[in-house]
């Protein structure tokens, strides 16, 4: 029963890191992953499958059997209008809820972008903090039953954005499509009873920047509807002709609507260094962005309004926000649940990973707020990476490091072991 | 005494630096020599799995050790604070129906440590202790 060590330098690992917004996967010991594949799939009824199998005779059909399922992975796929083509995500709070699409999508990265066979190379898994016993077996079960991959680990996403900034003792606050959360990690290690979540992420952003659009009378046409458009001056009508014949579920087109927000929010939308005021607000240049269909305007202090309900969320107009903490209340509550002794060396290390971070002006605004609800005498620190593609991958770069290291060897599950110890035998040695 | 200790040896021949198992209140059936720990301590980490928090931490000869993981029936901490780094141990205790089960390594197989404790607490349990 001993622990063995597998591998040695020569045998690339892979590393999968599962987002909400996008899958991630590529090789250890690389800088990037190799493919970044949304986790919406386009599911389609595969009625041709539907069509060759024998009727039950008599009694209620098991839909599950008879109805097939087509899946469309990929941007390249998913994003092409296709009539009666549903977009749903396979994931749920995080985690893999629906495993049929989760290993059809398993299938494609290893066919498509890592292009090798499963058996060949140990994986490396990331997971979150809040991942629940039962899930964990059931990956493990499917990467070594399915995919006979010769040895896996799991690994919790802050961990490895830790390790991807250099230190083993941090604060993680991840910021990302579904949730904000505020994971500390102390050598390495998640203390699990100091998470602290809230919904305020992305996806409120890109419904406040839905919620303006509406009050401000744009109409959000997204480009798969586009036939032709011309140039129009600024502020004026837009002109563009409508698509013929374009018959689509109301899953995609929400999402293709997602995607425009995205892309307003990602370029015109700024977090102010204070509290909202609107008298500073208006004073600050106006950024012009021009919308799909032709339309386009000078936002001026509309553009800080939208997300200024991320760090006060007694802004947002709706019951309920006052309940909600902001991105400063978050990182504080969770270092206060902490024991007193590390909380400094978690002040001193504040990082801030995931998409959202990217906001304009966040990383200010949250050292601001922070500044404000710790004593003077604690030393704080936020560290943001730079590139967008460091906060984006933080966890698979993390993961990337780890599996390439010299120590960590020994510390993988090995085929072996999961024979002779069952399912718990991940779950137990992966903390 | 002595059937206990053989659960010892074993404990220490998978890998564990520090091992031993207690009953719920503390006195030791078997340990490790190296092991040192009071009676008090070991009946407040069953009495903080009993009920799920560890205001105080735990604390295993006085060092303090910083809880990472609680789950119904065990918890995991590091130290991080040891006279020396070989004595900075990932320490894992599982409770079985009589009786804790405590063991701990430190360096690179850390984590190993988790594993082999919960093994030897499924093997007492299936054994009716």
């Amino acid at each position: 029963m001993s622990g063995g060590v597998y591998g040695g330098d020569e045998v690339g690992a892979v590393v999968f890191d599962i987002g909400s917004y996008s899958f991630r996967a590529g090789f250890a010991g690389e800088d990037t992953p190799k493919a970044e594949i949304p986790t919406h799939v386009g599911v389609l009824d595969d009625l041709e499958a539907a069509m060759d199998t024998d009727g039950c005779g008599g009694g209620l059909p098991d839909i599950g059997n008879i109805t097939k399922k087509r899946y469309l992975i990929d941007t390249v796929y998913m994003k092409h209008p296709v009539k009666d083509m549903e977009l749903s995500t396979f994931l749920k709070d995080g985690m893999v809820d629906n495993w049929d699409i989760f290993e059809k999508v398993m299938d494609y990265v290893y066919s498509r972008s890592i292009k090798s066979e499963s058996n060949l190379h140990p994986a490396l898994m990331s997971e979150p903090a809040w991942i629940t016993k039962s899930k964990r077996e059931q990956l493990s079960e499917i990467m070594f039953e399915k995919y006979n991959v010769p040895a896996f680990f799991l690994c919790k996403n802050p961990v490895l954005s830790a390790f991807a900034n250099g230190r083993s003792t941090a604060l993680i606050l991840d910021s990302g499509a579904t949730q904000t959360s505020a994971v500390p990690v102390c050598d390495g290690y998640v203390i699990s009873q100091c998470i602290v979540k809230s919904p305020l992420a992305g996806d409120f952003v890109a419904a406040e920047c839905k919620k303006l659009m509406e009050e401000m009378g744009i109409e959000i046409v997204a480009p798969y509807t586009i036939a032709s458009k011309e140039a129009v001056a600024d502020g004026q009508p837009p002109k563009w002709k409508k698509k013929e014949n374009l018959n689509v579920t109301k899953s995609f087109h929400n999402y293709m609507v997602k995607d425009v927000l995205q892309d307003f929010a990602a370029s015109v939308v700024q977090v102010s260094d204070t509290p909202y005021d609107q008298g500073q607000t208006d004073s600050m240049p106006t950024k012009l962005y021009e919308f799909p269909h032709g339309y386009n305007h000078d936002f001026g202090s509309e553009r800080f309004k939208v997300c200024e309900g991320l760090f006060d969320p007694s802004f947002i107009k709706e019951s309920g926000g006052n309940s909600m903490l902001g991105m400063g209340g978050v990182v504080a509550s969770s270092i206060g649940m902490c024991d007193i002794d590390i909380r400094p060396s978690l002040y001193g290390s504040v990082i801030c990973v995931g998409g959202n971070t990217l906001l304009e002006g966040f990383t200010d605004r949250l050292n601001r707020d922070l500044s404000n609800k710790t004593l003077p005498s604690m030393r704080l620190k936020v560290i943001a990476p730079s590139s967008s593609s460091e906060r984006r991958f933080s966890s698979w770069i993390g993961g990337s490091i780890l599996a390439s290291l010299g120590a960590f060897q020994q510390m993988w599950v090995s085929k072996q072991e999961y024979e002779e110890g069952g399912k718990q035998s991940v779950e137990r040695k992966c903390p | 005494m002595s059937a206990w200790d053989a659960y010892v040896t074993n404990m220490k021949a998978h890998g564990l630096q520090i091992c031993g198992i207690f009953d719920l209140q503390g006195a030791t059936w078997a340990k490790s020599a190296e092991f040192k720990v009071s009676a008090q301590e070991v009946a407040n980490i069953v009495s903080g799995i009993n009920s799920q928090s560890f205001p105080d931490g735990i604390h295993l000869n006085g060092v303090k050790y910083t809880v990472i993981q609680v789950s119904p029936n065990s918890v995991t901490a590091k130290c991080r604070n040891a006279p020396c780094d070989a004595e900075k141990y990932l320490m894992h205790a599982a409770l079985c129906k009589t009786c804790v089960v405590l063991g701990g390594i430190s360096g690179a197989t850390e984590r190993s440590a988790t594993k082999i404790v919960e093994e030897i607490k499924d093997y007492l349990v299936n054994s009716n202790f």
